[in-house]
C-alpha cells in the first residue's frame, strides 16, 4: 500500500516505512504535481511546467519517470501523452474526506506542516505559481479547521496546540491572537499570554504599520496580574558545548598529514563540533549553505573573509585559483575547515580540487564534512570527493552515536544530571539532539523538530522575531542587513541578538555578523513562519539587499532568490542579470547559466516589453559564458524567437542585441566546425570512451593551429571549448594553458600570457615532457626579448638550456644558443650571432631563423647598418616565405620598405583571416609602414567587460 | 619543398604495432605542419629506422615528432644524389 504525505514536507511510505526519494529535486516536484493535482497530465503540461530549456525536456521527464517508477508500485501509469498517478492513499484527500465528515480533529492532526514544505522551485514559474496557490487555499482550509475546532474544544488545555498553529499561520488574523491570549489566560499562563500579546503587536505595528486594535488590547486586559519577570530557562543557562567523546576521531584527524580529513555522519552527530576543535588551532572556517541561491565560490568567500577578501580582480580562472592558493600559503594558517559540502556550489567544488592538490606538501591541512547520503546528491561535490579518494587523498572519518556513558556526560554538562537517562534513551547517541533534550523545559516532546520548535517558542517577541528573519535570511547574515530588512531598531535588535546568543540559537561569527549554531535550528525557525510572512519576509529582504552598497553585485545571487520567494519576478529578473554577470567575471559559468536560467522562467510573468528586454540580456549571458559552443547554439532558437518579438514591437535596442547574439553565436559554430577537422571528428567519438583524450586532442589541435599561426581565431575557439570541458570534468591537460598562452602572446597581451605559459611549464615540468617544458619557455623568453628585458630574457634562457640538453637530435640546442645571443646583444654584450645563425642553416629551422635574422636586422638599422640590416632582412624573407611563416615575412618586407624606400614590398594583399594570423607585433608594423593606416582585428569581438575578463 | 630525412634508434627490436601508434600520434600533427610522409627503411633487427619526408624545412617534420610525444634520433636536409654516367661503373 502506497501512502504519499504532501502536508509537510513531500513523504512516500510503502505498508508503513518511509520510502527514500530521488534527490532530483525536480523529480521529487514532479511526484508532487501529479499526486497534488489528481488527475492525468499530457506530457508537454509536465515538461512546460518542470523544464522549459533548450535541453531536451522530454527526456528529462522519461528520466525522472524512470527514477520515480519504481517507488510507486504501479501506481504512475504513463502512456506516450499522458503521466497519471492512480491509487494510493493520498494525505490531501484524506484531510478534505475528514473535514467533510466533521472530524476536525482527525483533520487537524494530518497536517504535519505546510503544503510541499521546502519544495519551492522558484525557476520554475508555473510550478511555483501552482505551488504557492495551493498552499495558500490549504492553507485558508486549515485556518478554518483550527477556528472551528477551537470552538468546539473551549479554552481548556486541549485547544492550546491548534491556537498556537493557528495563531501562526494566520499571523494577521487578531482573532487568531485573541484566541490564543484567551486560552493561556485561561490556563493561568500569564507570562506566555503577555509574550503573545508583546508579539502580536510587534507584528502589526512593523508589517501593517499600525497597532492591534481593542479587541487585542481587551484581552491583554484579561490577562491576571501576576505577571512578573519570567524564570530563565534551561535554554538560558547556556555555556559553550564541551566536546565529549570523539578523541579517538581528533587524534586520527590531527594525525592526517597532508590527507583531506573528511568527515561524515547523520545530521546533528557532531561533524561541526569536531571541525571547530580542529579549526580553533589557527584555522580558517567556511560553510555551505542550502538555501537554492547563485553564490558562486559562497564558501571560499567566507572563508577567506578573515584573510582580506577574496580574490575577484584576476583575468581567469586559472589566475584566480592561483591567487586563492597564494593566500592561504602566505596566511600562515595551520589548517582550512569546510562544513555542509553536501550544498557546496559548482565553482567552489572545482576549487576545492584545485586548492587540495596545491596544498598537497605544504604545511597546511584541510578538513572538511558532509552529512552522509546527502552529498551523492550534489554531484560536483560527491565528485571531488570521489576523485580525491581514488588518488588516496582522503581521510574519511564516521562519526558514529556517542555512547550511552558519553551520552550522560554531555546531558550532565548541560546541567540536566536529573534527566539523564531520559536523554540517553531518546537522543540514541546523537549529541545535538541530546543537548536539545537535555535544555527542554518540557519534556513531553520526542521528536527534535518538536524540540526545536518549542525552543523558539519559548522566545521573547523580539528574539523570536528576529529569529524568523534571520533564518528567511538562509545564510550567515550581517546586523546592518538584518537590521535594514526588519526595520527594528538598533537597540531592540542588540538585546534580540544577545537573547539569541546566550540561549544558543545563534553565534556570533565574523565581525558584525552571525550564524545559526546549527542548520537544524535555522531549519525549524524557518518553518516556524506560516506562508503569507515568508512571502512578506523574502521581499523585504531582498529589498534592503538591493539598498546595500553592493558595486561587485555579490549580492545579486541573494536578491534573486529572496525577490523570487517574495514574489517580486521585475527584482528578481534584473538581479539575475546582475548575479549573470558576476558568474562571468568570476569564470563561473555554470552558476552563470544557472542563475540566466532562473530568471529567464521568472521573468515570464513580466509585461511583454520588459519581459524581452531582460531576457535578450539574460540569453546574453548564456551566450558569453565559455561553455561548450554546442550547448551554446541549443538556446538559438529562443533567441530567434525573442529577436522576432522584439522586431514585432519595433524595439530597436533588443532587436540590435539579439542580432548580435545570433551572430556571435554562427561565428563561433562556423569557426568550431571548420577547425574541427578529421582531427576532431575522431576526438568526438572518443568523448563517451575517454573525456580527457578527447580534451587533449582537441586543445592539442588548437594549440597546433595557434602555434604554426593559420587559423589562429578558430584556435583559441577549440582551446576554449577544451577548457570548458575540461572544467566541466575536473580534468588538466598542459595543451590549454600553452595554447592560450601562445595565442596571447600572439596578440600581444603579456600579461595574459606569462601566466598561463608559466602554468603550462609547470604542469610540463611534473609530466617530464621536456619539449612543451622548452617551448613554453622560449615562448617566454622570446616575449622578454621583445619587451627589452635582457635580465628576464637570460634566466628564462638558463631554463631553456637543461631541457634542450634533455632532448637529442632537436633544435631546441641552436635556439636556445640564439636566443641568449639574443638577450647578451640586448644588454650591451657581445655575442656570436654569426655562428648561432649558421646553426641555424645547417639544422634548417627556417622559422627561427626568419625570427632572428629580423631580430637583427631591425638592430641593424638602429644602428644605421644599412648593409647588413638589407642582407638579413632579404634572408629573412627568403626563409619566412620559404616556410610561410607571415609575421616574420611582413616585418622583412616593412625593414625592406624602410631601407630600400620601395613600397611594392608592401603590395601583398592581405585578407582578413591573415591579418588574425600575423602577431601584434607584425601587425603593428605593418599599419606603422603604411603610414598608420589602421586595420582593425577580427577576432571575436565580445563586449568590453568580458574581453577584459579573459 | 625539400626532401627531410629523420632517423630513430630503438634500444628494444621496435613492433609493427609500435610503428603504426607512431604513424597514427605523427600523422595529425605531419598534416598540420604541411609535411608528407614519402616512405620508411627499417633495419631488419628493427633497431633503427629512417623515414623519407617532404617538407618546407626539417623543423617541420622535428616539430611535428615533438608534439606527437615522438623520439628520433636527428633530422635533416637531403638533396638526391645520382651517380653520374662515368662513375656508373663502379
Amino acid at each position: 500500500m502506497i501512502e504519499i504525505r504532501l502536508l509537510g514536507e513531500l513523504e512516500v511510505q510503502r505498508d508503513g516505512k518511509t520510502v527514500p526519494l530521488p534527490p532530483s529535486k525536480k523529480t521529487r516536484a514532479l511526484l508532487a504535481y501529479l499526486v497534488g493535482s489528481g488527475r492525468p497530465q499530457l506530457r508537454d503540461r509536465l515538461c512546460e511546467l518542470l523544464w522549459d530549456g533548450p535541453d531536451d525536456p522530454r527526456a528529462e521527464l522519461r528520466w525522472s519517470l524512470t527514477k520515480l517508477r519504481p517507488l510507486m508500485d504501479g501506481c504512475l501509469v504513463a502512456d506516450r501523452e499522458r503521466v497519471e498517478f492512480r491509487g494510493g492513499s493520498v494525505d490531501v484527500v484524506e484531510f478534505r474526506r475528514l473535514i467533510n465528515g466533521n472530524q476536525l480533529l482527525a483533520a487537524a492532526e494530518i497536517v504535519r506542516g505546510e503544503f510541499l514544505e521546502g519544495l519551492d522551485l522558484p525557476g520554475c514559474y508555473r510550478f511555483q505559481q501552482w505551488l504557492i496557490a495551493e498552499r495558500e487555499s490549504l492553507r485558508q482550509t486549515q485556518v478554518k479547521v483550527l477556528a472551528q475546532l477551537i470552538d468546539q474544544l473551549g479554552a481548556g488545555d486541549a485547544a492550546l496546540a491548534h491556537a498556537r498553529k493557528r495563531a501562526m499561520l494566520d499571523p494577521f488574523s487578531e482573532d487568531a491572537h485573541i484566541a490564543l491570549i484567551r486560552i493561556l489566560t485561561t490556563l493561568d499562563r500569564n507570562q506566555e499570554a503577555l509574550r503573545q500579546y508583546d508579539h502580536c503587536r510587534m507584528l502589526f505595528e512593523q508589517e501593517l504599520g499600525r497597532r492591534p486594535s481593542e479587541a487585542v488590547e481587551d484581552a491583554r486586559r484579561a490577562v491576571g496580574g501576576s505577571a512578573g519577570r519570567p524564570t530563565p530557562s534551561k535554554a538560558e543557562a547556556y555555556s559553550d558545548e564541551p566536546l565529549i567523546g570523539r578523541r579517538d576521531e581528533l587524534d586520527q584527524a590531527l594525525a592526517a598529514g597532508d590527507k583531506i580529513v573528511f568527515l561524515t555522519g547523520d545530521p546533528g552527530i557532531g561533524k561541526s563540533r569536531l571541525l571547530t576543535e580542529l579549526c580553533r588551532d589557527n584555522g580558517i572556517y567556511g560553510r555551505a549553505f542550502a538555501a537554492e541561491m547563485i553564490r558562486p565560490y559562497g564558501i571560499w568567500i567566507d572563508a577567506l573573509a578573515e584573510l582580506g577578501g577574496f580574490p575577484t580582480d584576476t583575468t581567469d580562472r586559472a589566475r584566480l585559483f592561483d591567487r586563492v592558493v597564494e593566500l592561504l600559503k602566505s596566511s600562515g594558517r595551520k589548517r582550512i575547515v569546510l562544513d555542509d559540502l553536501q550544498w557546496l556550489d559548482e565553482a567552489s567544488a572545482a576549487l576545492l580540487h584545485y586548492v587540495s592538490r596545491a596544498l598537497r606538501g605544504t604545511p597546511m591541512q584541510m578538513a572538511c564534512a558532509a552529512r552522509e547520503g546527502e552529498l551523492d546528491a550534489n554531484g560536483c561535490a560527491s565528485r571531488v570527493i570521489s576523485e580525491l579518494t581514488r588518488e588516496h587523498r582522503v581521510l574519511q572519518i564516521h562519526l558514529e552515536p556517542l555512547t550511552p556513558a558519553e551520552t550522560r556526560k554531555l546531558a550532565q554538562h548541560v546541567g540536566a544530571s536529573d534527566e539523564a537517562d531520559r536523554v540517553v534513551a531518546e537522543s540514541a547517541g546523537n549529541p545535538f539532539f541530546a543537548i536539545e533534550l537535555a535544555r527542554a523545559s518540557d519534556t513531553s516532546s520526542t521528536s527534535l523538530d518538536q524540540l526545536l520548535s518549542d525552543r523558539l517558542s519559548q522566545l521573547d517577541p523580539r528574539a523570536r522575531e528576529l529569529v524568523s528573519w534571520a533564518a528567511a535570511i538562509g545564510r550567515r547574515f550581517d546586523v546592518e542587513t538584518l537590521g535594514r530588512a526588519t526595520g527594528m531598531a538598533a537597540g531592540e535588535m542588540a538585546a534580540a541578538l544577545e537573547t539569541l546568543e546566550r540561549t544558543a540559537i545563534l553565534k556570533a561569527s565574523a565581525a558584525s555578523s552571525y550564524d545559526f549554531r546549527h542548520d537544524l535550528m535555522r531549519r525549524a525557525a524557518y518553518q516556524k513562519l506560516s506562508g503569507p510572512r515568508k512571502w512578506l519576509v523574502h521581499r523585504q529582504i531582498a529589498q534592503a539587499l538591493q539598498a546595500a552598497h553592493d558595486p561587485e553585485g555579490s549580492l545579486a545571487g541573494d536578491i534573486v532568490h529572496h525577490a523570487s520567494l517574495g514574489g517580486d519576478p521585475h527584482l528578481a529578473a534584473t538581479s539575475a542579470i546582475a548575479a549573470g554577470n558576476r558568474c562571468l567575471r568570476l569564470f563561473a559559468y555554470s552558476e552563470g547559466i544557472a542563475v540566466a536560467r532562473q530568471g529567464l522562467q521568472i521573468a515570464e510573468t513580466l509585461p511583454d516589453d520588459v519581459r524581452i528586454a531582460i531576457q535578450i540580456e539574460l540569453l546574453q549571458i548564456i551566450v558569453l559564458t565559455r561553455t561548450s559552443i554546442k550547448e551554446r547554439l541549443l538556446w538559438k532558437p529562443r533567441i530567434e524567437a525573442l529577436l522576432e518579438q522584439a522586431r514585432t514591437r519595433n524595439m530597436m535596442h533588443e532587436s540590435s542585441q539579439g542580432a548580435y547574439l545570433l551572430a556571435s553565436l554562427d561565428a563561433e559554430a562556423e569557426n568550431f566546425n571548420s577547425a574541427a577537422d578529421r582531427v576532431l571528428q575522431s576526438a568526438e567519438l572518443i568523448p563517451k570512451r575517454d573525456p580527457v583524450m578527447a580534451i587533449g586532442q582537441i586543445a592539442n589541435t588548437g594549440r597546433c593551429l595557434v602555434f604554426i599561426q593559420r587559423d589562429v581565431p578558430r584556435g583559441r575557439l577549440l582551446l576554449e571549448e577544451a577548457e570548458a570541458l575540461a572544467a566541466k570534468s575536473g580534468v588538466e591537460h598542459f595543451e590549454i594553458p600553452l595554447g592560450l598562452g601562445y595565442f596571447y602572446a600572439h596578440i600581444g597581451d603579456d600579461a595574459h600570457a606569462i601566466p598561463r605559459l608559466e602554468q603550462a611549464y609547470a604542469m610540463a615540468v611534473r609530466a617530464q615532457d621536456h619539449w612543451r617544458e622548452w617551448i613554453a619557455t622560449s615562448r617566454l623568453a622570446v616575449m622578454a626579448l621583445e619587451r627589452g628585458d635582457a635580465a628576464e630574457a637570460l634566466r628564462l634562457c638558463q631554463r631553456l638550456a637543461p631541457a634542450a640538453a634533455k632532448m637529442t637530435g632537436g633544435s631546441e640546442g641552436p635556439v636556445t644558443d640564439m636566443l641568449t645571443a639574443l638577450a647578451h646583444l640586448i644588454s650591451g654584450e657581445t655575442a656570436d650571432v654569426d655562428r648561432c645563425l649558421q646553426s641555424l642553416r645547417d639544422i634548417d629551422n627556417k622559422g627561427e631563423l626568419a625570427y632572428a635574422l629580423v631580430f637583427l636586422a631591425e638592430r641593424d638599422l638602429r644602428r644605421g647598418d644599412i648593409e647588413s640590416a638589407r642582407q638579413r632582412a632579404e634572408e629573412a624573407l627568403r626563409a619566412a616565405e620559404a616556410v610561410d611563416r607571415r609575421s616574420e615575412a611582413a616585418i622583412a618586407r616593412t625593414l625592406l620598405t624602410q631601407i630600400t624606400g620601395d613600397r611594392s614590398f608592401l603590395d601583398p594583399a592581405i585578407g582578413a583571416r591573415q591579418w588574425d594570423d600575423l602577431t601584434k607585433r607584425a601587425q603593428d608594423k605593418l599599419t606603422e609602414a603604411k603610414h598608420g593606416a589602421h586595420r582593425p582585428r577580427t577576432d571575436l569581438r565580445r563586449p568590453d567587460h568580458v574581453r577584459t575578463a579573459q | 619543398m625539400a626532401h627531410i630525412v629523420l632517423e630513430q634508434i630503438f634500444e628494444d627490436p621496435i613492433t609493427s604495432e609500435q610503428l603504426n601508434d607512431f604513424a597514427r600520434r605523427v600523422d595529425k600533427c605531419l598534416e598540420a605542419y604541411g609535411a608528407t610522409w614519402v616512405r620508411s627503411y627499417i633495419a631488419s633487427d628493427r633497431k633503427r629506422a629512417i623515414c623519407e619526408f617532404e617538407a618546407a624545412d626539417a623543423e617541420k617534420v622535428r616539430a611535428s615528432y615533438r608534439s606527437a610525444g615522438v623520439n628520433f634520433e636527428r633530422v635533416w636536409t637531403a638533396e638526391v644524389f645520382s651517380r653520374d654516367e662515368s662513375t656508373a661503373s663502379y
